[in-house]
């Protein structure tokens, strides 16, 4: 009875280590994946490739928001929107688009509708800048990373989204014309307010 | 230099890039990553993986959405034409019942679409928004003011009282048959209540079908009283887009 049990906590034993070491080895495999593949796994079924696309945009995406976000608990709710979003829309995904700036299209619809709903209460927010902890290692850092933040801030929505877009994020200007539905001479013109702002402001 | 923003004029002599004094302060930010905490993460995916029965209908391609949203319309058209459509529905003018459903159809879909738009997509120009607000409120209006295409005796009013009783019966009615589409578009939308264009979008839809339905029921062609009991349909929505934007309802 006894040697049967512990033959059968074996056999459950083997097969849980059998399962992780799968589900490890697919993880592994999945991160090895583009973008696009990566999503399309999800979109066929497996959950974990959600996961490994939420690890590998995640961050990012939460330093994007958190330079246009001054409260830490909206940038992640925000954050939390996106990602909801991301799997809600996933059926209408096209596999042959680029994953990235299709992502941040949502991530752009999503903050526009954030302060279109916040309105007014902006400009008390921007002077809540310093609760968010900067992640610079050495003082000057942390001081000059803050510094670029608030100066950030202070921009125009739209020059701040284009800046954003364009220097922080990498996306080209046709790009940012695709995500932002403007044209591509109005988004330039934005990034050129932009950076001239900045400029006068952290000179 | 002046550009304007949304003239879409070519950017000459414009460089939309930093100085090199300001791409060095800059660069240090690129690439920067936030760090996630844990409880985050957990509600997004407890959130996905544990999904209600309207998250499932949320997650819907935009087209099946569209899809649901125009077959329940029609359900609503189709119970008023069986069951509660006007007497004289076979003396009508078919060419002005052509005009009045092409007309409520096309504006009906503009602001549907408008109230689906899925979020992957760029928001759509003020241009073109402007546009649809202005078509979609117009329509009622224009459909009340054309000239009556069939009147027989018994629908001239012989008393105020009884003008004002039936423009509020066709009123009612039109808000009853209309705001089901509202409630489902808003129940089945992303973003909910939170998005005020959509809202206002998704309202104006409703006031459409509200106005579709009382056109196949209503007999009555007198100007006032299309102007009050079917354009009318369009205050009560028009209300409650007015609160939503100032934030009476969250």
């Amino acid at each position: 009875m006894l040697l049967q049990g512990l033959s059968r906590g074996a056999l459950w034993a083997f097969r849980l280590l059998a399962f992780a070491a799968t589900s490890q080895r697919s993880r592994k495999e999945l991160a090895e994946l583009a973008d696009e593949k990566l999503f399309v796994t999800y979109v066929d079924g497996d959950p974990v490739a959600f996961e490994v696309l939420f690890d590998r945009y995640g961050p990012a995406m939460l330093a994007y928001l958190q330079r246009q976000i001054f409260r830490r608990d909206e940038a992640n709710d925000v954050l939390q929107d996106i990602f909801l979003q991301l799997h809600r829309c996933r059926k209408d995904y096209d596999p042959s688009r680029t994953f990235r700036p299709w992502l941040y299209t949502i991530a752009v619809n999503i903050l526009r509708e954030h302060f279109r709903r916040i309105g007014r209460r902006r400009e008390v927010l921007q002077d809540e800048a310093e609760s968010i902890p900067s992640t610079e290692s050495s003082p000057e850092a942390a001081a000059t990373s803050q510094q670029v933040r608030n100066a950030v801030s202070t921009l125009p929505p739209d020059q701040r989204e284009a800046v954003s877009l364009h220097w922080f994020e990498g996306f080209t200007f046709p790009e940012i014309a695709t995500m932002v539905g403007a044209s591509v001479s109005a988004v330039k013109v934005r990034a050129h307010r932009g950076y001239r702002s900045l400029e006068e402001v952290l000179a | 230099m002046t550009v304007d923003d949304n003239s879409g004029a070519p950017a000459t002599g414009l460089s939309p890039e930093p100085s090199s004094a300001l791409a060095l302060k800059l660069t240090p930010q690129r690439g920067e990553t936030g760090k996630i905490d844990e409880q985050t993460r957990a509600l997004i995916f407890e959130q996905i993986q544990n999904p209600r029965l309207l998250d499932r209908i949320r997650s819907q391609p935009t087209n099946a959405q569209h899809s649901m949203a125009l077959r329940l319309s029609m359900v609503i058209a189709l119970a008023i034409l069986v069951a509660l459509r006007r007497p004289d529905i076979l003396e009508y003018s078919i060419i002005r019942m052509t005009i009045a459903a092409s007309l409520l159809v096309f504006a009906g879909i503009a602001a549907l679409r408008f109230a689906q738009r899925p979020l992957h997509l760029p928001e759509a120009s003020n241009r073109r928004r402007l546009a649809t607000l202005l078509l979609v409120v117009a329509a009622p209006l224009v459909l009340a003011l054309l000239p009556d295409a069939h009147t027989h005796d018994f629908l001239h009013f012989h008393s105020s009282k009884a003008m004002w009783m039936l423009a509020g019966s066709c009123f009612l009615f039109g808000i009853a048959t209309g705001a089901p589409l509202l409630v489902f578009t808003l129940a089945i939308s992303p973003t909910g209540l939170r998005d005020r264009r959509k809202f206002l979008m998704a309202g104006l839809s409703a006031v459409i079908l509200g106005n579709f339905t009382l056109q196949l029921h209503c007999p009555i062609t007198d100007p006032l009283h299309l102007l009050l009991g079917h354009a009318g349909v369009l205050l009560p929505f028009a209300l409650l887009g007015f609160m939503r934007r100032t934030k009476v309802i969250r």
